[in-house]
C-alpha cells in the first residue's frame, strides 16, 4: 500500500475543489432536466415521420416535486356504489382528501400549466373526481390520462390545495389491493 | 539543521477509494431521493364480498326477522283424494327489494331473491338450497314435506330462474347464483293432498340458505 504525503493546505484545496465539482454537477443535473425532456420529444417525433407531420409541438414537461403532499386517508374504504348487482352496476366507490403541496419555486413568475397524471397500468378503469378550494382546478382523471389542474403565472414557491376526491373503479377488476400513484407535470408556456 | 516543523498528513489509497465511494453514494442517494419524491400514493381495496337472500318479506341491506307462513285448509270432502290444494301466504312482498319493481303477487306468491357480490370476474358461485324436516307435524301425526311443491315465475320474467320443485324432507339444491348477478322469482306453493290424515294443524319450517365458497 502506498502512502501519499499531503499537507493540510493541499487537503483543504482538494476538499474545496471536490465541493465545487459537486455543486457544478448538481447545477448541471437540475438544468439538464428540461433538456433531457426536449431531447426525448425530438426523438419521439423523428421516430415516426408520418405522424410527426400532423403532430402539434408541446412544451417539455417537468415532474413537479410533491413530496410534501399529505394524503389524509391513504387507504379509503371502498364500497359497491349499488349494493345490489341488479342494474349491472359493478362500480366501487370511495372518498379521501389530499393536501396537495407542489414545490413550484423553480418556476416563480413564469406562466405555466400543471397537470395531474395517473399511470396507464392502473387496473380497474380507475377514475378520480375532485373538488378543491380554488387554488387548483376541479376535475376528473382516468388511469393513463392527465388533467389540467393549474394554468397561469406561478406566484408561490409552493402551490397547494386541499382536494376532496371521489374514487370510482370497476369492482370486478379490483380483486386485490392496488396502489395508485398520482404525480404532476409542469409545462412552461 | 533546519528545525522548522512541517506537519504532513498521509492519505492512503484506501482512504481515497473510500472518499470516492462516499461521493458516488452521496449522489446516488440524491438521485434516488429526487426520483421517489414525485408521486403521492392512494391504496384502494376490493369491494366487500356480500351475500343477500330475501324470502317473503324482505329488507335491503338489513336483516328482516319476519318468518312468513304458507298455509291451506283442506275441505273435508276432498281430503286425501289427490285434489291439489293451492296454498296462500301472509307475505306482503310484491316489489323487488332493491329497485322497487313489482315482481310478485302476494299472498299467493312468495318472493325469493338474492345475489352474491364478489370483487372478481371469476366464475365463482353461491349455492341456493332449501332444507326441510321429513314431515310437518301435529303431535304424533305427520304429513310428509314431499306433499308440498311449488311453481316459479315472476312478473316481467316468466322464465323460472329458481326452478319449480318439491320439498324432499331434507336439503334440496335449487340453483347456483353467478357472482354479481341478481336472481329472483316468485313461488306459488301447492299441497298434493294424497294422504288421508287426522284433522288438525300441521306445522313445519322450510329454511332457505345461500352460501358461497
Amino acid at each position: 500500500m502506498k502512502f501519499l504525503p499531503v499537507n493540510r493546505k493541499q487537503l483543504t484545496v482538494a476538499a474545496m475543489m471536490a465541493i465545487a465539482v459537486a455543486v457544478a454537477i448538481t447545477t448541471l443535473l437540475l438544468s439538464t432536466v428540461p433538456l433531457i425532456a426536449v431531447a426525448a420529444t425530438i426523438v419521439q417525433s423523428t421516430s415516426s415521420p408520418s405522424s410527426a407531420l400532423m403532430s402539434i409541438s408541446r412544451p417539455a414537461a417537468a415532474i413537479v416535486d410533491d413530496s410534501a403532499t399529505v394524503v389524509l386517508d391513504p387507504v379509503p374504504r371502498m364500497n359497491w356504489r349499488n349494493l345490489s348487482p341488479k342494474n349491472r352496476d359493478n362500480t366501487i366507490v370511495g372518498k379521501t382528501r389530499v393536501n396537495v403541496k407542489l414545490a413550484t419555486a423553480a418556476w416563480l413568475g413564469k406562466r405555466a400549466k400543471i397537470y395531474m397524471l395517473m399511470p396507464a397500468e392502473t387496473a380497474g378503469a380507475v377514475q378520480l373526481t375532485w373538488r378543491g378550494t380554488g387554488q387548483l382546478l376541479d376535475g376528473q382523471l382516468k388511469s393513463g390520462a392527465r388533467t389540467l389542474v393549474f394554468s397561469g403565472v406561478i406566484r408561490n414557491s409552493r402551490t397547494e390545495d386541499v382536494l376532496s376526491i371521489e374514487i370510482e373503479a370497476d369492482g370486478t377488476r379490483i380483486s386485490q389491493t392496488q396502489q395508485l400513484q398520482i404525480y404532476y407535470e409542469i409545462e412552461v408556456e | 539543521m533546519n528545525a522548522k516543523v512541517r506537519p504532513t498528513l498521509t492519505i492512503s489509497e484506501k482512504t481515497v477509494a473510500f472518499a470516492a465511494c462516499s461521493f458516488v453514494a452521496f449522489w446516488g442517494l440524491v438521485i434516488l431521493f429526487a426520483s421517489s419524491a414525485n408521486a403521492w400514493v392512494l391504496t384502494i381495496t376490493p369491494g366487500p364480498q356480500t351475500l343477500y337472500l330475501g324470502i317473503g318479506n324482505s329488507t335491503t341491506n338489513a336483516i328482516n326477522t319476519t318468518i312468513n307462513s304458507v298455509s291451506v285448509t283442506v275441505p273435508a270432502n276432498v281430503l286425501g283424494l289427490g285434489v291439489v290444494q293451492p296454498m296462500t301466504s301472509n307475505s306482503t312482498q310484491s316489489a323487488s327489494p332493491f329497485d322497487g319493481f313489482t315482481v310478485c303477487v302476494p299472498p299467493q306468491q312468495v318472493y325469493i331473491g338474492g345475489f352474491f357480490r364478489q370483487p372478481s370476474t371469476t366464475a365463482n358461485v353461491a349455492a341456493l338450497q332449501v332444507t326441510t324436516p321429513v314431515a310437518l307435524t301435529n303431535g304424533a301425526a305427520t304429513i310428509p314435506f314431499s306433499q308440498i311443491s311449488w311453481t316459479s315465475t315472476a312478473l316481467g320474467n316468466p322464465t323460472a330462474d329458481i326452478p319449480a320443485g318439491t320439498f324432499n324432507g331434507g336439503t334440496l339444491f335449487l340453483r347456483n347464483f353467478a357472482s354479481n348477478t341478481f336472481v329472483e322469482n316468485c313461488h306459488t306453493f301447492n299441497y298434493a293432498n294424497t294422504n288421508l290424515v287426522a284433522d288438525g294443524v300441521y306445522n313445519g319450517r322450510a329454511t332457505y340458505t345461500l352460501s358461497s365458497p
